[in-house]
């Protein structure tokens, strides 16, 4: 059985191995055995009822998995309270449920959750230290892809009974959202199943690159496609009657991994960040999600239309939907349908995927340097698999010269009349003003401009255009009362249609070009929010600190505003998080943590419509972080087998001791600090250490073991072509 | 081919022959002495541990694997052995003034129960040091599994016992933990270490 | 050889003993031809057994030395006028000696097992000898000192007819116990026999040539133990180098073990064991034909 075992282990690796040397050196070996399937699951009465599975991947040696929020987060389509990891084992059988993990941290809107390896199967802690190191695969740049890139996909295509799945596609598009830089989402024609979702997406380099994601509908409409796997409800028949578990429809979208390079950071380091000041969690909608206001644009600019558009001409290449919404939520599940000529569009169609842009606010999704094929466009927007609307646009035929507005802008006048500010937040005043473009304008045309307050007109002015054709134009308004905080929106209508729009905040009080929201950020050091909020601030700390503490004051925000909470750690962002402001307008001392952190430089910022308000270093210990040894991850895998010349029957608990390049074997004095790694063989003999050898380094190994010869050996050493080896190492008894 | 010739032996035998019989009796004996001699001071071996900063000097088995990046002191394990390796860990552990053994050994057991398998506290006794001074011991047993999650884990019964005493403020742990089944042989290695353990 | 010298009377004696040299280099080269050629068929064909059939096979190796010595060394002795009616007593007494003392000490209260692989080559060595060595060494010594001593020691050949099967018989021992308890592969089967047949009967063939010496020439008190101590020595430096001879060295595309290293090892030990005690035991045999032959001519016979 075991040598069965090993020979189907070495087939798939001869494959493998020809492959990756097809494929610019992927590591296919490793991508499967860093794949892990994952059950949520519910303690029932002593029992485990599965109520959601998934794919996930192992990103370090230390047990972080990353994957999809919607599967491991409890959720009205999956309210599961236990995450159990199963490992790919043997790469030729179904995975081994092995280890139980927790959400270290996640965003749900972007449907990515960092898991943590924590506790064994049976529920006991892993003690810190004593988890083995596991394989893990590299984060690689979602930003350096493009269209066309070939992509490899790995996860398990079934409910734990296939063995880990490869397949390989390319990215059709990019789908792009208002959600942090680059595009929202790749689209590939792949051939994903479902459970596959929370798997890994590779480039051609063999990095992590994106997680294939799609948001089973489960619990959500009666035709959502799931199974029944066991007898949940101990009737003794598996039916209908018990737990339907999603599967979710077949998957075309990747989430590019850089959204979640924070929360893979913030994991990585440990790094625990806990908004103290935030009112108790705000109850969620109650009222349907709903869509409106419908309209297309060909680009977008800092998150808002360019101008409007009704159809779009021969050879566009970008296209942009956008729309109201309201009453959303972080587990809704939304979905954009596109056909052409009444003919599916999955090019640019969205799948069902999890909402991410909070309860409300203007959207878009759409896509750029992709060609729209000539024809009549049918968006149609569902929301937890209902459709809340649709838009139709033509692309095709000449270029129009209608009249149009553009790329409005908002800010203040100075004295000599020139337009100030950023563009999107104003201080509080009495007059904001606003430049637009203009282009194939007529004189006589009608116009009109409506200003909103919190989704209420405050101000409208209708005119005759007598500006000329193009050029740009400055309009103000002068709301009674004043600029109150909170969120402003403008539209521009030519001829009674709408021609541009779009939205500003009004916040904090003039200070230069940014609006002064947020202001006197302090560090402190203690244990307890009290002690915090008593002890004087620094600006540097020693290590080991038992909480890191910063608080700040802010002036006239008005709640439901949109703000960015940022920390970075030696200039790399690990906690991002934007969420309406809840508190009341101005205050002192709202207050966040960070527990237990390691050395680093650690630096505050505050934002507000991506416009960095307000920042502040603090220095941890030496101020850099720790290097993590384990992180390395080229290499080559050693493994093998230890026996006994006798029997030829694998030796059970020998340890194998691989020496660090900086001594030979003859200088092992059996120290800790001398060793690279250590291996134990298992029942069978078989070893493997999971910590890779650098290439093209001396390493020596010691083997002792009671009863046998010892063999001590000197210049062990691999080279980038020779990625594993597997040592049969015969031990004679003495 | 040589002839089968001579004389056969007297039925007395010669005082030489006597001799001859009598001395390589003494080299039997003297050989075997040596022999145990050999075998003692080749398992009785050590090599010297000491740590200015906790103010912990000792002598453990030579060849034992040497530690100290975990939550103890220092470790030494018996990485030769096969099965579970046995391990003497030292550790501290700061005490307040109303600080008793057996807190000690509640909060180490409520630890462990987390992260052993099968943990049970077996019981409590005394235990002699080397200055004759009494310290508390605890025996306890749990499960050990090879932990690697890719190949076929060995499981072991331990028995383990951790000796425990509290001076200059501090509780110093002595954990000794082997195999259930050379557990009683292991034991001598555990009292010679203590003899040997200076705090 | 020269047996002119000789009287009828002598020549009627001595054909009266079965001579035992022919016979144990016949049970020498039988054994190791047989237990090579095992090693050599699994070395070139890697034949590949049954686990059940490879342990019998295994077991069934375990008697072959003795019956070949039965054949070969004991029913001749039926045949001639003064047999060595002793031998089976003495193989069994040593089989039981090594299984109620000989094991158990070196395994049990030795245990050399735990500490003696991981030594030095020199502490191996010595730790062999000491323990395993003078064990079986002195386990054997005793059997023949209060079976065969003195009564049963008529002729030189004697000592070495009874060395002989009290190795055959402690050796069985070790073989069946060995093979019961590891369950090895057949060629290794056949080099543990190898082994053991080789350090019992070189050990044993020392204590005969030291027995002869004390017995028969009337040797310096300390040549019989020194004999010992090359016995005990012999076994030590054997179990000592024939691990490393087994266990190839080990690389980056891991080791194999070198049965014909060993084997090498083992004949060559067991060949130069028998050439060294034949050469003494027959400079010792012409010293003494020679002082005799010229005793009668002094005296004009």
């Amino acid at each position: 059985m075991n040598n069965l075992r090993k020979s189907a282990i070495i087939l798939f690796l001869l494959p493998c191995l020809v492959f990756a040397q097809g494929s610019a050196g992927i590591d296919i070996d490793r991508i499967k055995r860093a794949t892990v399937f994952i059950y949520f699951a519910k303690s029932v009465n002593n029992d485990l009822v599965v109520k959601c599975v998934s794919s996930g991947t192992l990103i370090s040696a230390d047990g972080l998995i990353i994957t999809n929020a919607h599967s491991v987060l409890p959720s009205r389509q999956c309210d599961g309270d236990q995450i159990i990891v199963s490992l790919n084992v043997d790469l030729s059988e179904q995975p081994i449920p092995k280890y139980r993990a927790e959400v270290f941290n996640a965003d749900e809107g972007l449907d990515i959750a960092v898991l943590r390896i924590a506790r064994e199967l049976d529920g006991r802690l892993i003690a810190a230290g004593e988890l083995p190191i596991l394989p893990f695969v590299e984060v690689g740049n979602s930003g350096e892809v493009s269209i066309d890139d070939n992509l490899i996909l790995a996860g398990y295509p079934d409910f734990g009974n296939r063995p880990v799945a490869i397949t390989r596609g390319t990215i059709t598009a990019f789908i792009a959202e208002p959600i942090g830089r680059g595009p929202s989402w790749f689209k590939t024609r792949a051939e994903i199943p479902g459970t596959m979702s929370g798997g890994g997406a590779y480039s051609s380099a063999g990095r992590l690159i994106g997680i294939p994601t799609n948001a089973p509908l489960g619990g959500l409409v009666a035709s959502a496609s799931c199974r029944y796997i066991a007898d949940t409800n101990k009737d003794g028949l598996v039916n209908s009657s018990d737990v339907c578990v999603p599967t979710g429809d077949f998957i075309s979208t990747v989430r590019p991994i850089d959204h979640s390079l924070s929360l893979i950071r913030g994991a990585r380091h440990n790094l625990k960040v806990d908004i103290v000041s935030n009112p108790v969690e705000v109850a969620r909608p109650l009222n349907p999600p709903q869509a409106s206001r419908f309209f297309f644009a060909p680009s977008v600019a800092d998150g808002a239309p360019s101008t409007v558009v009704g159809s779009m001409p021969n050879n566009t290449n970008s296209l942009y939907l956008f729309f109201d919404y309201a009453n959303m939520t972080a587990d809704t599940v939304y979905e954009l349908r596109v056909t052409r000529d009444g003919i599916p569009e999955t090019t640019f169609s969205l799948p069902p995927v999890r909402w991410s842009g909070g309860e409300s606010g203007l959207w878009y999704v759409g896509s750029r340097e992709q060609s729209w094929a000539n024809g009549a466009y049918e968006f149609t927007l569902l929301v937890n698999g209902t459709s809340v609307g649709s838009q139709r646009i033509i692309v095709g035929g000449a270029v129009e010269n209608r009249p149009q507005f553009s790329d409005i802008v908002f800010g203040t006048l100075d004295q000599s009349g020139a337009l100030v500010g950023n563009g999107s937040i104003l201080p509080l005043g009495d007059i904001a003003s606003a430049r637009f473009l203009y282009a194939n304008m007529r004189d006589g045309l009608q116009w009109l401009a409506i200003w909103y307050y919190l989704g209420v007109e405050v101000a409208r002015t209708a005119d005759v255009w007598s500006d000329g054709n193009h050029g740009a134009k400055v309009i103000r308004v002068a709301p009674n009362g004043g600029l109150l905080p909170g969120l402003f929106r403008m539209e521009l209508y030519i001829e009674g249609a709408l021609s541009a729009t779009s939205d500003f905040i009004v916040a904090g009080r003039q200070a230069g070009p940014l609006p002064e929201i947020f202001g006197n950020i302090r560090h402190t050091a203690a244990d307890t929010l009290s002690a915090a909020r008593l002890t004087p601030a620094s600006s540097t700390f020693p290590s080991s600190i038992p909480a890191l503490y910063a608080q700040f004051d802010w002036r006239q925000i008005a709640a439901g505003t949109p703000w960015t909470l940022r920390w970075l750690v030696d200039d790399q962002v690990f906690f991002q998080s934007t969420n309406p402001w809840l508190t009341v307008e101005s205050g002192s001392d709202f207050t966040v943590s960070l527990s237990n952190p390691p050395d680093g430089s650690y630096r505050l910022q505050l934002l507000v419509n991506k416009l960095k308000l307000a920042e502040q270093e603090a220095v941890v210990g030496i101020g850099q972080l720790p290097i993590d040894r384990l992180a390395q991850f080229e290499g080559a895998i050693l493994s093998g087998k230890v026996i006994d010349a006798a029997t030829r029957r694998g030796i059970p608990s020998v340890t194998i001791v691989l020496i660090s390049e900086d001594y030979a074997a003859s200088e092992f004095l059996w120290r800790e600090d001398q060793v690279f790694a250590l291996a134990t063989t298992d029942r069978n003999g078989n070893f493997q250490f999971a910590r890779p050898l650098a290439f093209d380094t001396n390493y020596s190994i010691v083997i002792e073991a009671d009863g046998y010869i010892p063999h001590a050996a000197d210049v062990f050493r691999f080279s980038a072509d020779q990625p594993y080896a597997d040592l049969e190492i015969v031990m004679v008894r003495g | 081919m040589a002839f089968d010739t001579g004389r056969s032996p007297a039925i007395q035998i010669t005082p030489r022959q006597r001799w001859s019989i009598a001395i390589t009796y003494i080299v039997i004996v003297c050989g075997f002495a040596l022999g145990v001699n050999l075998q003692d001071s080749a398992l009785n071996q050590a090599s010297r541990y000491s740590n200015l900063e906790a103010g912990i000097a000792a002598l453990y088995p030579a060849r034992w694997f040497l530690e100290e990046s975990g939550s103890y002191v220092f470790r030494v394990r018996d990485m030769a052995h096969l099965g579970f390796k046995t391990v003497i860990e030292v550790s501290t552990s700061p005490v307040g003034p109303d600080t008793t053994e057996r807190n000690i050994f509640d909060q180490l057991s409520l630890q462990r129960s987390q992260v052993l398998i099968d943990y049970t506290v077996l019981g409590f006794d005394t235990y002699r040091l080397a200055d004759d001074s009494a310290a508390v011991s605890m025996s306890y047993s749990f499960v050990s599994r090879d932990t690697s999650p890719f190949l076929e884990g060995v499981s072991s019964i331990v028995n383990a016992l951790d000796i425990l005493t509290i001076r200059r403020g501090q509780a110093l742990i002595v954990s000794f933990r082997a195999d259930n089944k050379i557990y009683q042989a292991e034991l001598e290695t555990l009292r010679w270490f203590v003899q040997n353990l200076e705090f | 050889m020269d047996t002119r010298l000789q009287s009828d009377l002598d020549r009627a004696d001595t054909y009266a003993f079965l001579p035992v040299w022919r016979r144990l280099s016949a049970q020498i080269v039988i054994t190791t031809a047989t237990l090579l050629a095992i090693v050599l068929f699994n070395e070139l064909l890697s034949p590949s057994f049954d686990a059940q059939l490879e342990r019998l096979l295994s077991l069934a190796l375990v008697p072959f030395p003795v019956i070949l010595w039965l054949f070969v060394s004991v029913l001749p002795e039926y045949r001639v006028s003064r047999p060595r009616r002793r031998l089976i007593g003495v193989a069994v007494v040593s089989a039981l000696t090594a299984s109620a003392i000989g094991l158990p000490l070196v395994n049990d209260f030795f245990r050399v097992q735990q500490w003696l692989p991981l030594q030095s080559v020199f502490t191996r060595i010595l730790g062999y000898t000491l323990t395993a060595g003078i064990v079986d060494a002195g386990l054997k010594f005793l059997v023949l000192r209060y079976l065969i001593l003195p009564r049963g020691l008529r002729v030189r050949s004697d000592a070495v007819a009874y060395a002989l099967a009290s190795s055959i018989g402690y050796s069985a021992f070790l073989n069946s116990a060995l093979i019961w308890r590891l369950e090895p592969t057949w060629d290794i089967a056949a080099i543990y026999l190898l082994f053991n047949i080789t350090v019992q009967l070189a050990s044993g063939l020392f204590l005969a040539l030291g027995i002869i010496e004390s017995y028969f020439s009337d040797a310096y008190p300390l040549v019989l133990p020194a004999n010992f101590l090359v016995a005990a020595m012999t076994t030590g430096i054997t179990s000592a180098s024939v691990g490393g001879f087994l266990s190839g060295p080990l690389s980056t595309a891991g080791n194999t073990d070198r049965p014909l290293f060993a084997c090498a090892l083992l004949v060559g030990s067991l060949f130069a064991t028998l050439g060294i005690v034949y050469f003494l035991y027959s400079n010792a045999e012409r010293s003494e034909r020679e002082a005799f032959a010229s005793q009668r001519n002094s005296h004009g016979i």
